[in-house]
């Protein structure tokens, strides 16, 4: 016998169907919809912290032959495990000596940076020796003979909603990165902020540096997170501290 | 055979750009990352300075001889964010510590984490391991 409530219920459920078609509903109550925070449009402000690699140059980019030199003079040593060893000269790290971290190698640092957007600037307050960044935001052209400075001249714009910042005018005393690859003052780096969601964005580097490297590349994306609640604390790099540290661990550990 | 290869070179990529300890900052590969110590002791002094905060404690062989150990830490500000505070160790204060000890043979070490009388467990706020860089997520 055949059910008689079969064409009904197929009948009821075809409206329900097609309400929710014509009215666009889900069928997620609204309260759940909304638990998700918004991406702010053009705004990174906030606290944020992501360390990055040590080491930020792919092995197949080849380095021009006195860069080659100047690494394999004052390169820093690691080992994991069975990985190989490069031979240690740390006492060549520039920051040792408290000179400014520079960037991009300010990245790899385990503290976190602050994002605070200004009308027309864009500041990046590291708390790693208390770095501080200017990028400008108000439109004017990337200089074509900046004066060289240790983090360089920052020139931002909003690409949809990742911002984009190009830096050049580094003088070349710092490490591009925390194993001591070098670099000229003709680096021009190209960072990329992309938000993800709220809480996350992903930060890609762009090198280029002819005069050090051979080819351009792209470090990343890396995941950084926001941290709010956390505030930046002072951490200023003194010559002082640094003695007393070599002092106390440095060379005592460091000596075979 | 294009695919493959470039499949190929990012994995290579990848492979080489894997995170590496955070000791080379300052070129401490004076430290053997392969092995790891857990020693028992009791805190003679704490300094809760930059670039690393340190601790030291006495810990006492079979033979009944006292070494002092220093373990090396992460600075202030990041060690407050996982819980540490300028007074947490006094000296007396017995501890259990695991870390990574200097290759030369010196009472030195790189501290993974400290272990209170009271239980609490302490990390050293910048971690030697890739991936572990800085506070947890």
């Amino acid at each position: 016998m055949r059910n008689r409530w079969l064409r009904p219920t197929v009948a009821v459920a075809a409206v329900l169907a097609f309400s929710q078609i014509v009215f666009g509903q889900t069928t997620t109550p609204p309260q759940l919809d909304k638990a998700k925070p918004e991406i702010p449009a053009h705004d990174f402000s906030g606290v944020w912290y992501g360390p990055m690699e040590l080491n930020m140059v792919p092995e197949s980019v080849e380095m021009l032959p006195w860069a080659a030199a100047k690494f394999n003079s004052e390169r820093t040593e690691y080992k994991v495990g069975d990985r190989p060893t490069v031979r240690d000269n740390s006492n060549t790290d520039p920051i040792l000596h408290c000179n400014p971290v520079g960037i991009p190698r300010i990245y790899w640092s385990i503290h976190p940076f602050e994002i605070i957007q200004l009308s027309g600037r864009i500041m990046i307050y590291y708390e790693e020796f208390h770095e501080v960044r200017d990028v400008w935001m108000d439109g004017r052209p990337i200089p074509r003979d900046p004066d060289p400075t240790w983090l360089g001249t920052s020139i931002g714009h909003w690409d949809g909603n990742d911002l984009v910042i190009d830096t050049v005018g580094f003088n070349d005393k710092t490490w591009l990165d925390s194993v001591g690859h070098p670099h000229t003052q003709d680096l021009h780096l190209t960072e990329r902020f992309h938000r993800v969601d709220h809480d996350t964005m992903e930060v890609s580097i762009t090198f280029d540096d002819p005069k050090a490297y051979k080819a351009k590349w792209t470090y990343g994306p890396k995941p950084v997170k926001l941290k709010p609640g956390w505030e930046i604390g002072e951490l200023f790099c003194t010559i002082e501290d640094e003695k007393q540290f070599e002092k106390d661990i440095m060379n005592p550990s460091g000596k075979p | 055979m294009k695919r493959t290869r470039f499949a190929a070179k990012i994995m290579l990529a990848g492979l080489l750009m894997t995170p590496t300890p955070l000791l080379a900052h300052h070129g401490q590969s004076a430290v053997d990352l392969n092995k790891k110590v857990t020693l028992k002791g009791t805190v003679t002094n704490f300094e809760w300075v930059n670039p690393h905060a340190h601790f030291s404690f006495d810990v006492k062989d079979e033979n009944g001889k006292v070494r002092n150990w220093t373990m090396e830490l992460s600075t202030p500000l990041m060690l407050q964010r996982l819980g540490w505070t300028k007074t947490i160790l006094k000296p007396g204060d017995p501890v259990t510590a695991t870390f990574y000890p200097a290759k030369n043979g010196s009472t030195i070490g790189f501290l993974d984490n400290v272990v209170l009388a009271d239980g609490t467990v302490l990390a050293r706020g910048g971690s030697t391991h890739a991936g572990e860089q800085g506070v947890k997520e």
